[in-house]
């Protein structure tokens, strides 16, 4: 076996309520095209924000060819050959291909710049990598490949020796998809070192020598893609977890009360057709980037359709903003709950309150801060919120008592549909628990959900039904026995 | 853990500080203006105070509404000018009752105005900043170009005078017509949809999109509400000094800014009062006028008020670290 | 197609502008196409231009200056008050040391405290007002001096040396933001702060330094403007501040940050400029002029933030936060 380009010994780190990574210990070889996969929240965005100095691990070490480093912000990791190329990239959209290559270092020591030796030297390196790249173009005009690229021969002028790739291939077409296999190829055959973080194993198999497994903070498993084959990744990725971490619920599925036909918009969200029914919860399964969270914008009035329409009871609404949506009883609890669903300093009162101040009203349109505290009260306790009082500032709560303020402003405007967007992303796994029972509450009282959720086990546990989205477009519907973990992930990763 | 302790009491200390510094300095400042001129203190000059700091306290009024939906607003001094003019002129023509509502109609009109450009270019501190700008710009050589450059008397119109210039028993009109619009403002920040969603749009905007909210109208209203504010102030001036000047306002929305930001309502939006704003105008006014009886000169007063705007602006950053240090301990 | 050429439009409008103008001149009043009209266009413009370089850099690197207003004015004083007792040269480069150091305040609040720059510009503008007008009693100060009058006046065929000295400014900038590496990381601070950040740029001082630039400029437009005028006064160029910006943005120097430059700059200036001499011209009054000079700004703004949010809601939901 070749040397060892990167090791992680016993790396462990925590946030408040949860252990991000449990006791790492990893390691990768010289010239090694290395895949990093689990589910999302298994940990290895937090391991890769280690390695490139974002986050400082609680305990263990890193070693970079065979040599004990310490890594405590982003240039100290180019100091030692790591280069990561994150989904969003690390780029100055207004300047040039070769500037962003060399930003920070133009004209090395010399004041003056001298641009023809720089667009020479990039021409050289995209050359040298192959790639069809005009130094000179400006990044914002470049297709996504395109940056990739550019991010790629940023690390190679750093004469980088570890490339860690986050998910690059969730935003690129299949045409883009083979340019990227042939550039992982090629660094490969330079030597470099590659760690591959994807979803879709197909691309595992096809460029990949060795796959480590990640879950809940803890290496599963690693092994040589020969040796393995699909089900046998989705099964350790998945794992085997107890039933009761879900409750179980009584299902009273009525008449279809939503109907959306072919909504549109862009290339995010293509001919998108689905039905809805009273007291069901349908999920929407997909890959991070395959549309589910657009299409509910679209159905929330958040973003306009470009064609489509949607029917509530049977009769045909014009959903044009976040007020008619409401307005129709629909619900949207958004993926970013402290950006999107919250007002974070503000007490839970005037969050749940702020849907529908009309409520709160006493005669004469003026808010009534008791009928407010009341209404609050009424939630605060139903919903189980844990908190010193109701006129608590939500910053200060838990993930899960956010989330329980975002549905029980939801509740009390009287919604029907409750799109819930990773409505347990970032929340321990008891106040998950907490968070499913309301759900099965909400559904038991007749009213209907959608819930989109890239973990795996929830939405196989919570839904109906499932729809798979990819690329855009809706691209199966799973029904009873067919919801498998399995069957979901073949369609989502197509 | 007998550091920890130590420090949270200077956190309790420091955080006393900062919330009611600003009552310290004012007290410093009466009673440093007591010692050198025993004249300060006496009820005329403290009446007087309150009746010059009433036009500035309307702006006042209206910048804290701007303010804490996250704005700012140049061109309130320009909307004064062209306000004061505006009414002044057209007084022997309409009379006074509707040339005072005329000169309201145009500074709702120009706040609206500012409003709309400002959701346009995306409702930022930074749009508001520049769109104002210029807006002060052209609509203070709108009020040049109304009269010519000239300044208007007002001296004929009685009726006009007695809104500046009279009173109930001792108390000047003026002060009561600031207290009612504090009492209303406060009422309307409190108790409405108006005023709730006001500190929504401070805090976060897409947040209160995504919650059913029709953001963009309440912005463009909250410039409109800073307009009418502007205009009421106007007309208590022009009122006040018998006449109307194009280049009356110069300086004003700075006056107010600086009040607003003295009171505690931070510059950013979301948080504040008028009650607090009250006192960064009783702040301001006392400081003018403590100047000016100490013989300060009004050019002179312009760099104290420089630098006071910094140093409340500072200290409000100093003090939100404060706070948060103290509730991430309690955390 | 369509959008190509609207693109293009949007990108150029300062030289469609400036092509309307001359076409609307040529039926309106012939005689307009003088040389001396050229002259006298490039005279009018210089002394803002210089500011108007160092504004071009500012908002490149994502800041903004509203002091220059105050600063060009003190200078015009300082500089009437120093020339008896300095002499011409050294009168230069104090002042433009004084302006500097000013610069350097409004940097050290920006860049250090990480104070909204608008705030830190706009308190600083209003001290430094106070300051001036204390300083001058709210009176102008005559500085009548031949070799002063010389050097703003002196002139080549009708061009001013401080149409030169504009044009140097402009060549100099325009250099340093294409040639010099502090220019490039101007480009990188203003386009993307964090990324700048990890790549090793000090932004500290790069945003430090902006404001620096801008305190020296505008005070050496402030000597240039008594030089020229012989007298200093606190109502010289209070505008400058309104002017410059417009004139960096109609030129397609965007508030965003990150994208701009001192050639089209300079064409917003002629714009601007050739508009205020028409309307002297066609004898538009003096007020009337500053209202469309605040109406253009608006205008600008407005069409800069345009393209951007529409390209926004396209792809992505526009976050919007609030700056510090």
């Amino acid at each position: 076996m070749a040397n060892t380009a990167l090791e992680m010994k016993h790396i462990s780190k925590s946030f408040p309520g949860v252990m991000a990574l449990d006791d790492v210990t990893f390691s990768v070889g010289e010239g090694e095209v290395h895949a990093l996969v689990g589910e999302n929240g298994a940990g290895k965005s937090t391991l890769m924000k280690i390695i490139n100095g974002v986050y400082s691990a609680d305990q263990g070490e890193i070693y970079i060819s065979g040599k004990k480093v310490s890594i405590k912000n982003p240039l100290d990791a180019q100091r030692n050959g790591v280069s990561i190329i994150f989904q969003e990239f690390n780029l100055v959209d207004t300047l040039s291909v070769a500037e962003n290559i060399f930003i920070g270092r133009l004209g090395g020591k010399k004041k003056m710049i001298d641009w023809k030796s720089i667009y020479k030297e990039a021409e050289k390196l995209l050359k040298s990598l192959n790639y069809d790249l005009d130094p000179r173009a400006a990044v914002e005009t470049l297709s996504v490949a395109q940056m990739q690229m550019t991010e790629i021969a940023k690390a190679m002028s750093f004469d980088a020796k570890i490339i860690i790739m986050d998910e690059p291939s969730a935003v690129l077409t299949d045409n883009e998809l083979k340019k990227l296999f042939d550039i992982v190829e090629d660094l490969k055959k330079r030597g470099i070192t590659v760690i591959y973080i994807s979803h879709r194993l197909e691309e595992i198999f096809q460029i990949c020598d060795k796959v480590t497994v990640l879950r809940d903070g803890k290496i599963i498993d690693t092994g040589n893609v020969e040796d393995l084959n699909k089900e046998q990744i989705i099964e350790m990725m998945v794992g085997r977890k107890l039933d009761q971490e879900f409750p179980k619920r009584e299902k009273k599925i009525g008449d279809v009360i939503l109907r959306a036909k072919g909504l549109r918009r862009g290339d995010r969200v293509q001919d998108v057709s689905f039905e809805l029914r009273r007291g069901e919860i349908l999920g929407f399964a997909g890959l991070v980037g395959a549309g589910r969270t657009e299409t509910m914008r679209l159905l929330f009035g958040a973003d306009q359709m470009t064609a489509g329409s949607i029917e509530l009871n049977g009769k045909q609404v014009h959903i044009k903003s976040p007020m008619e949506a409401k307005g129709e009883g629909i619900a949207l609890l958004p993926e970013d709950r402290k950006k999107q669903g919250l007002l974070l300093e503000l007490p839970i009162t005037e969050n749940i309150s702020l849907v529908k101040l009309k409520k709160v009203m006493s005669k004469g349109n003026l808010i009534n801060k008791k009928k407010e505290k009341d209404v609050a009260k009424g939630y605060f306790d139903s919903l189980k919120i844990k908190a010193p009082s109701v006129t608590q500032r939500v910053y200060f709560l838990s993930g899960g008592n956010q989330q329980k303020v975002v549905i029980a402003k939801w509740l009390f405007s009287d919604a029907d549909i409750f799109i819930l967007d990773e409505p347990t992303r970032g929340i321990d796994v008891g106040a998950k628990y907490e968070i499913y029972m309301l759900m099965n509450e909400l559904v038991a009282q007749g009213k209907s959900i959608i819930l989109i959720s890239s973990e795996m086990n929830e939405i196989i546990a919570m839904s109906d039904r499932i729809m798979v989205m990819h690329d855009g477009k809706i691209c199966a519907e799973l029904n009873g026995e067919e919801i498998t973990p399995e069957n979901v992930l073949k369609h989502a990763i197509n | 853990m007998g550091e920890k302790t130590v420090s949270k009491k200077r956190g309790k200390f420091d955080l006393i500080i900062s919330k009611y510094g600003i009552l310290f300095v004012l007290a410093a400042i009466i009673i440093v203006a007591g010692i050198i001129s025993p004249a300060f203190l006496t009820g005329q000059n403290i009446l007087n105070i309150l009746k010059q700091v009433s036009a500035t306290g309307m702006l006042a009024i209206g910048m804290t509404f701007v303010i804490i939906s996250g704005g700012v607003d140049l061109s309130m001094g320009s909307i004064l000018s062209l306000c004061g003019v505006v009414c002044v002129i057209m007084i022997p023509l309409v009379g006074t009752p509707l040339a005072i509502l005329i000169a309201l109609a145009v500074g709702v009109v120009c706040g609206t105005l500012n409003g709309i450009f400002i959701t346009l270019t995306g409702g930022t501190m930074g749009s508001a900043f520049i769109i104002t700008f210029g807006m002060a710009t052209a609509l203070g050589s709108l009020a040049l170009t109304v009269t010519n450059g000239a300044n208007v008397n007002a001296a004929a119109f009685a009726d006009f005078k007695e809104i500046g210039q009279g009173s109930w028993g001792i108390v000047p009109i003026t002060v009561v017509i600031f207290v009612v619009a504090v009492i209303a403002a406060q009422f309307v920040l409190r108790k409405t949809t108006f005023g709730r969603i006001n500190y929504c749009l401070g805090i976060n905007d897409e947040a209160t999109h995504l919650s059913g909210i029709k953001v963009k109208k309440f912005r463009v209203l909250v410039y409109t509400v800073a307009g009418l504010f502007t205009a009421l102030g106007a007309v208590m001036l022009c009122s006040r000094v018998s006449s109307a000047s194009p280049i009356q306002g110069e300086g004003y929305e700075l006056d107010a800014i600086a009040a607003v930001v003295l009171g505690g309502t931070r510059m950013g939006g979301g948080s504040g009062s008028a009650a607090k704003t009250v006192i960064g105008v009783l702040m301001f006014g006392i400081l003018t006028n403590a100047l000016n009886v100490m013989g300060v000169s009004s050019y002179q007063q312009m760099i104290v008020k420089g630098i006071i705007i910094m140093v409340a602006v500072l200290m409000d950053k100093r003090s939100i670290r404060v706070e948060n240090e103290m509730l991430a301990r309690t955390v | 197609m369509k959008e190509k050429i609207s693109q293009f439009c949007r990108k150029n409008i300062v030289v469609i502008g400036i092509g309307i103008l001359l076409v609307f001149m040529a039926f309106a009043a012939p005689n307009y196409f003088a040389y001396s009209t050229l002259t006298g266009l490039l005279t009018q413009v210089a002394i803002y231009g210089i500011v108007a370089c160092a504004m071009t850099i500012a908002i490149i690197g994502g800041e903004f200056d509203l002091s220059v207003s105050s600063i060009l004015p003190l200078a015009t004083l300082l500089f009437a008050a120093m020339l008896p007792t300095l002499g011409l040269p050294l009168t230069i480069v104090v002042v433009t040391l004084i302006g500097v150091g000013i610069g350097c305040i409004n940097g050290f609040f920006v860049a250090i405290t990480k104070i909204n720059a608008f705030i830190v510009t706009l308190a600083t503008m209003i001290a430094i007002k106070g300051i001036m007008l204390t300083f001058c009693d709210g009176m102008p100060m005559p500085a009548v001096n031949e070799s002063a009058r010389q050097l703003a006046m002196g002139n080549v065929g009708g061009i001013t040396v401080t149409v030169m000295i504009f044009f140097g400014c402009v060549i100099l900038t325009e250099l340093v933001l294409r040639k010099t590496k502090y220019g490039r990381n101007v480009f990188a601070t203003g386009g993307n702060y964090d990324v700048a950040q990890y790549a090793g740029i000090n932004v500290r001082f790069i945003k430090f330094s902006l404001f620096a630039i801008l305190g020296g400029a505008a005070a050496l437009a402030g000597t240039l403007l008594t030089c020229r005028l012989q007298a200093g006064s606190p109502l010289y160029g209070s505008d400058v501040a309104l002017y410059v910006v417009s004139a960096a943005v109609l030129g397609g120097t965007s508030l965003a940050g990150g994208r701009g430059s001192a050639v089209r700059t300079l064409l917003g200036m002629l714009f601007i400029g050739m508009l205020l001499q028409i309307f002297t011209y066609i004898n538009v009054y003096t007020y009337m002029q500053q209202l469309i000079q605040g109406a253009i700004v608006v205008v600008v703004v407005i069409m800069d933030a345009l393209p951007s949010r529409k390209k926004g809601s396209d792809e992505e939901p526009v976050t919007v936060g609030n700056p510090e």
